[in-house]
């Protein structure tokens, strides 16, 4: 496996994503296209992101390791590491032209691509993950709950394990 | 630099260590997601005076529009305005050492556990669970753009929706995700040239009434929204008058239009968790 490509891909994917899951598309893109990591390993990834403590967006540390042990997760560690550094850049020159109408339009725009891309990540994803109708309805039991901000993201997947340990078990 | 903003009420600056000491214990306390690393963060921050709530909120807008993870880039600001490049080693070593690790091992212990049966039917439930994850988080970050869009009339609606469609349908076909998002970028620039604001769309039509009846918004007193649109329309009035000449008057306007922002889903402990924090 090239390590240089491997780096420069989860640096492109944060460099170009402003946090949370939204590098993930670029990751399934990237990473499927060369054939180096299945559904299941995002999916396996999201899942422990979300549930350890600190910041969504370490998920890629934990798809880092699926891919390529120690070393995968801490070169996707390093690359997650820069992209934040620019934001000392951005603060020095956003203010000159964070009143123009086009940049913030654009902006928007951005944040609206985002939430496509999103969606059609999540809708690929589910073709490996959503198997039948207790999938259905665990996927849709878990996008009310979690929308609804009231349950816990761990308690939402706990339920989860144990709805996949009853029926499948 | 001064950035605009003058009225700094920092009333002592902490040292790197109480910076890794602070950001160690938010990283590792919150299991969960970003949503409780950023409440323990703004506590800190703002409770022990090294931050104002204002200039807080700034730091917090400037963290979204710029690459990367948002709590890390908070980190990097925060940090460098209190100690430089230490306060920025110090912040990161100490969010990072914590979370980073237990993240790993805890992909390590599923990997070595992955083959059991009771394991695997576990993994059966929480892998349709995680599909719903990723739709929630599209839809949350996509409700303050599609709301305010909602606030701006139906043809800058109509704008918001297209593109937010056509950036769906573009990575389906297989486009570069890097190609969409210039597209969508460069698209809303030239739709909201042609589309004008008009009155604000009823409330129901927006996306906040589509499907959760019950999210955080809509427990809010009705009169949050409405100072949201007011405030809203008054950053856009300003600037349909400004036109092009963005030179006049701008920190005034920048402020406004973070606080705007922030209104809009940013703000610390409003809206449940920040959109951006996870």
């Amino acid at each position: 496996m090239n390590l240089l490509l491997f780096f420069w891909i989860f640096l492109k994917a944060s460099l170009l994503s402003t946090g949370g899951m939204g590098n993930l598309p670029f990751l399934t893109k990237d990473l499927g296209d060369l054939g180096w990591a299945e559904e299941a390993d995002f999916l396996t990834a999201i899942a422990v992101g979300s549930v350890s403590p600190g910041p969504t967006g370490l998920w890629s540390i934990s798809l880092g390791y699926l891919v390529y042990g120690w070393l995968g997760a801490g070169l996707a560690l390093a690359a997650l590491l820069l992209p934040p550094l620019l934001a000392l850049v951005v603060d020095a020159f956003y203010s000159r032209i964070e009143g123009r109408p086009a940049v913030e339009d654009f902006t928007r725009g951005l944040g609206l691509g985002v939430v496509g891309l999103t969606f059609t990540v999540a809708i690929g994803l589910a073709q490996s993950a959503v198997t039948d109708w207790v999938g259905i309805a665990i996927a849709l039991g878990a996008l009310l709950l979690v929308w609804s901000k009231r349950v816990p993201v761990i308690v939402v997947l706990v339920l989860a394990a144990l709805v996949g340990v009853l029926v499948y078990g | 630099m001064d950035r605009g903003t003058g009225e700094e009420i920092i009333s002592r600056r902490p040292t790197p260590w109480e910076i890794f000491t602070a950001w160690f214990l938010a990283g590792a306390q919150s299991f969960g997601g970003g949503a409780s690393t950023f409440f323990l963060l703004h506590q800190v921050c703002v409770e022990r005076g090294w931050l104002s709530e204002e200039e807080f909120v700034r730091t917090w807008a400037l963290a979204q529009i710029s690459p990367g993870i948002n709590l890390l880039k908070l980190t990097v600001l925060v940090g460098s305005r209190m100690c430089g490049w230490k306060g920025i080693a110090a912040g990161m070593l100490g969010m990072l050492l914590p979370s980073a690790g237990i993240t790993v091992l805890m992909t390590a212990g599923f990997v070595s556990a992955a083959d059991h049966p009771l394991v695997k039917a576990a993994m059966r439930g929480i892998l349709p669970a995680t599909i719903g994850l990723s739709l929630a988080m599209g839809f949350q970050m996509g409700q303050p753009l599609l709301s305010r869009a909602r606030r701006e009339g139906a043809a800058r609606l109509s704008a918001s929706l297209g593109i937010l469609g056509a950036a769906a349908l573009l990575m389906a076909l297989g486009v570069s995700p890097v190609v969409v998002m210039l597209l969508s970028g460069g698209a809303a620039v030239g739709l909201h040239a042609v589309a004008p604001i008009q009155k604000p769309l009823p409330w129901p039509l927006s996306i906040e009434g589509v499907g959760a009846p019950s999210m955080e918004r809509s427990t809010d007193p009705a009169g949050t929204e409405t100072d949201e649109d007011a405030q809203v329309a008054a950053g856009d009035a300003a600037r349909l008058e400004r036109g092009d000449s963005a030179s006049m008057g701008e920190g005034q306007t920048a402020r406004r239009d973070a606080a705007a922002r922030a209104a809009e889903g940013h703000e610390p402990g409003k809206a449940g968790p920040p959109e951006g924090a996870r």
